[in-house]
């Protein structure tokens, strides 16, 4: 048996390599039963599109952000609520809430779309950063600064909240933009940055942990269904040993790619933020108050602050 | 007689279907450009975006392509390499040009079919615009729609002798 | 099989005088189904949608908008003076013409069909009044309009540097000198051409016509000047540069009070016809990439490939080969998606730069604009010239030399390309 499986990102990325390395282990643990046929960026359609040959079973599973389920429950953008979570920890747990697991359980049920395993334990990131041409640290840095967007709702309202000129541009005109100072800043994951060569235009690098993230493998229930048992625990056994590869992987590529790009001259800082969580819980509490988020949101948030 | 006229006047309410058709995506293009016109010079004089523009462009380009797509077809916009029928004759030609029709009708028939499969799975709302995603498809279906009918009365309309091809 | 009803049933239907759109929709369709995918058929209209909704693409509109524009207002007649002035005195002289002006609009333009829509109607309406065969202007004006892909600013370019993790303006400089080289290398053609066939010239032009053409056509003359300056300032994106051309254009058709707003209207009409059509290819062609991808079609060359050769030598002469192929039958952008991640790991294994190759991949795949079976820039100049589109595919072979020549200088001389980047960038 063969299963079809997009990759959102290069196969030569650490995390390309992470899934290229679960590809092999389900060969392995399964005895050569299941094959896994890798298609990698977007060879067969942007995400939208990917995510419904997934749906349909056309493809068999995926490797993305997580918040591509937001496809069929809008509450899924709040996975990536910015200065929402205290620390990958918090975050982690608030993913393992009833809450994000009833959002799971109704899009496994809506759209035979469920994800493998813990989807946590696959580091996005490791954390998110700004690259911007000029440097960045406080909350009153951010007042007017021209920071590039994809178009995502909440995203924008939320930079927008902080201050700033959030700017709507697509990915290809991204580098143009920074060199030719169109635009100030755009917001990646660190293990992302180099590949872009963002840095070549824009020489500051601040972390801001805006959120966490992690790379979910989403799979086809019923094809997930259909496999014997001993090929489902091959997928799963493959998904937690490559997890930990590719994870080790981002967080190594990480320090190399820093290092590589402290050479180019690229300054590296950390955000002030606390002064970002605290205005952008007030943009939290005023979407609770007209009752714009998601039920149960902020209370799954709450309980999972500490450990229990 | 009437028969006749009515298959000539349905003929001539295509070519008007037609041209209404390619007025809407001209008028959709006008809009495109006037937003983004507006976008930049509002940007020169106040530096900043007037709002996000791109995911509306996107969504009007798609609808003017699909838009343009029926008249496209009918007014024989859609190129074909003429070398075998200029060399076949009246008959020959009639017969290409039917079987063009044929095509169009299986084809538009075909893309009809998936209608309900397409509005079930393109869900979730487009980002900035809010609409769900099958509206993109939507003039789509509607330029297949009248092009299907449209090659029905074109292929009744050379197989009774009202239409004649044209030669390069 | 599938890639035989793919690719025959294309040809075939388009042989017998099926028009393109509608002969591309069925036999991929055909191919779609015969694949065993009849069950998931809804990804027809999907992949159609995915090709179509493609913001990389948002600037073919634009750009034909503004050469459109630039007919109405007779703003293209004035670039067309002025290089009418300079180098229409040599043999051939209009045809020298049809050259330079494609090589001015190209700083302002990412695309050639926007050239061949904008320019080339009245480069093919000249060279027809001054008595050249029509099928060689016809031909001439889609050979030149290669030019627009490869002096920057370049969308294909842009889409490229994306999929390969390349710096774009280590693209742009890679493809500058190449650029030029082909200017220079279709001139001598043309002149060669124009020897044998006893082409006209023009009276020579006094340098005071050279200067009141000049000053004539200045407000086109500085256009490139204007959008490529509005690009590198910030003041737009590459894409939103082609609406900045239309506004400039329409700035000067007041200033020469020669445009209506029946003619703005018109030309907007024609260029939703002009796009709707590339466009559609492009969905098509997206449907037709998808059904490649997924049978890994590329995967299994590069594969064989491999398995046959370990000479690089070997390897860029046989990978130039499939570009050229792939692009007379998939549109370029969706072709660079479905190629460029499969490509790469065996690019990196021969130690070919990703930069070169991105220059042959781009001018590889424009070559499929002027090449039959689905040549868009074919079509289009066919329509535009009133020819049949075989007459002019055959007008167009020897002038693919210098694109071929090109080609193989690209392929075969890394400095050509990454000389200029390393200079200006390290
Ligand atoms: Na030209
Ligand atoms: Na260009």
């Amino acid at each position: 048996e063969t299963w079809r499986m997009a990759v959102d990102q290069s196969l030569e990325s650490p995390e390309g390599k992470g899934v290229q390395r679960f590809a092999d282990l389900v060969k392995e643990y399964s005895g050569g039963d299941l094959t896994i046929q890798l298609f990698p960026f977007e060879q067969l359609g942007k995400t939208d599109a990917v995510m419904e040959q997934l749906a349909s079973n056309v493809i068999q599973i995926q490797s993305a952000g997580l918040v591509r389920l937001i496809k069929w429950n809008p509450d899924i953008a709040y996975m990536n609520a910015p200065f929402m979570f205290e620390g990958r920890d918090h975050w982690v747990r608030f993913m393992h809430s009833d809450l994000v697991k009833g959002w799971f359980d109704g899009i496994a049920e809506k759209a035979h779309v469920a994800v493998l395993g813990d989807p946590t334990i696959f580091l996005r990131g490791p954390y998110r950063v700004m690259v911007s041409t000029k440097p960045v640290q406080t909350i009153d840095d951010l007042s007017g600064l021209r920071l590039r967007m994809h178009p995502d709702d909440l995203a924008v309202e939320a930079w927008k909240y902080l201050g700033c000129d959030v700017r709507i541009m697509a990915w290809s005109e991204v580098y143009q933009g920074l060199s030719r100072s169109m635009i100030d800043a755009v917001n990646s994951p660190i293990s992302l940055v180099e590949s872009t060569r963002f840095q070549e235009a824009a020489k500051n690098v601040a972390e801001h942990d805006e959120y966490w993230q992690s790379v979910g493998f989403m799979m086809n229930t019923d094809a997930y269904a259909a496999l014997s048992e001993k090929d489902q625990q091959a997928l799963q056994k493959a998904y937690v040993e490559a997890s930990a590869y590719g994870t080790e992987l981002v967080e190594n590529s990480v320090d190399d790619s820093i290092k590589r790009m402290k050479e180019e001259g690229v300054t590296f800082g950390k955000m002030e933020t606390g002064p970002m969580v605290a205005r952008m819980q007030q943009f939290y509490d005023e979407k609770d108050a007209a009752g714009a988020l998601p039920e149960g949101f902020l209370a799954a948030v709450a309980a999972t602050r500490s450990a229990q | 007689m009437p028969k006749r006229l009515g298959l000539k006047r349905l003929g001539h309410l295509f070519d008007v279907l037609a041209e209404a058709f390619q007025q809407a995506a001209t008028a959709i293009l006008v809009a495109i450009l006037a937003l983004n016109a507006a976008n930049i010079l509002y940007r020169l004089t106040m530096g900043t975006d007037i709002g996000p523009v791109l995911p509306w462009t996107m969504l009007l380009f798609v609808w003017m392509v699909f838009v343009g797509f029926f008249p496209l077809c009918h007014m024989g916009n859609d190129v074909a390499v003429e070398f075998l029928t200029n060399r076949m004759g009246p008959a020959g030609r009639k017969v290409i040009a039917v079987a063009t029709d044929v095509l169009t009708f299986l084809l538009t028939g075909f893309l009809l079919l998936q209608v309900q499969r397409v509005i079930a799975s393109q869900v979730g709302e487009l980002p900035m615009v809010g609409l769900e995603r099958y509206w993109l498809s939507v003039p789509l279906f509607i330029s297949c729609g009248a092009l299907m009918v449209d090659s029905v009365v074109q292929a009744a309309l050379r197989l009774t002798g009202r239409k004649a091809e044209r030669q390069a | 099989m599938t890639g035989v009803i793919l690719f025959g049933g294309f040809v075939a239907l388009v042989v017998l005088g099926i028009p393109v759109i509608r002969a591309l929709a069925c036999s991929a369709i055909a191919a779609f189904l015969y694949a065993g995918f009849g069950r998931t058929s809804f990804l027809v209209p999907q992949q159609i949608l995915e090709g179509v909704d493609a913001a990389s693409l948002l600037a073919i509109p634009f750009f034909i908008m503004a050469g459109n524009l630039m007919n109405a207002a007779g703003v293209s007649d004035r670039i067309f003076a002025f290089a009418s002035a300079v180098v229409g005195r040599f043999r051939g002289g209009l045809a020298q013409v049809n050259i330079l002006a494609s090589l001015i609009f190209s700083g302002a333009s990412g695309s050639a069909l926007a050239d061949i829509a904008g320019l080339g109607t009245i480069e093919i309406r000249a060279m027809r009044q001054r008595g050249y065969n029509a099928d060689f202007s016809a031909a001439l004006t889609i050979a030149s309009s290669m030019l627009g892909p490869l002096i920057p600013p370049s969308i294909g370019l842009i889409v490229y540097a994306y999929l390969s993790e390349t710096s774009v303006v280590r693209l742009f400089l890679a493809t500058l000198l190449p650029g030029l080289l082909l200017a220079a290398m279709m001139m001598v053609n043309v002149a060669w051409l124009a020897r044998r066939r006893e082409m006209p010239r023009e009276e020579p032009a006094s340098l005071r016509e050279i200067g009141s053409t000049a000053i004539h056509g200045i407000g086109a003359l500085v256009s490139p000047a204007i959008i490529l300056g509005a690009i590198f300032t910030g003041v737009t994106t590459a894409t939103e540069a082609g609406v900045l051309a239309c506004l400039w254009t329409l700035f000067l058709g007041w200033l020469y009070r020669s445009l209506t707003l029946r003619d703005i209207w018109n030309a907007a009409r024609s260029t939703v016809t002009a796009t709707a059509f590339i466009m559609i290819i492009v969905g098509f062609s997206a449907l037709v990439g998808w059904l490649v991808a997924i049978q890994a079609l590329p995967q299994a060359l590069a594969d064989f490939t491999l398995a046959n050769t370990d000479s690089k030598f070997v390897f860029i002469g046989i990978l130039s080969l499939f570009l050229l192929v792939i692009g007379c039958f998939i549109e370029s952008v969706p072709a660079k998606i479905i190629l460029v991640p499969m490509l790469l790991p065996v690019l990196d294994k021969f130690g070919v730069d990703r930069i070169q190759f991105g220059v042959l991949l781009t001018l590889a795949l424009s070559i499929g604009i002027a090449t039959p079976p689905m040549g868009v820039g074919l079509f289009i100049a066919s329509k535009i010239a009133n020819r049949p589109i075989e007459n002019v595919a055959a007008a167009i072979l020897p002038l693919m030399l210098p694109l071929l020549l090109l080609l193989v200088m690209i392929a075969y001389w890394p400095a050509l390309t990454l000389w200029l980047p390393t200079l200006v960038m390290g």
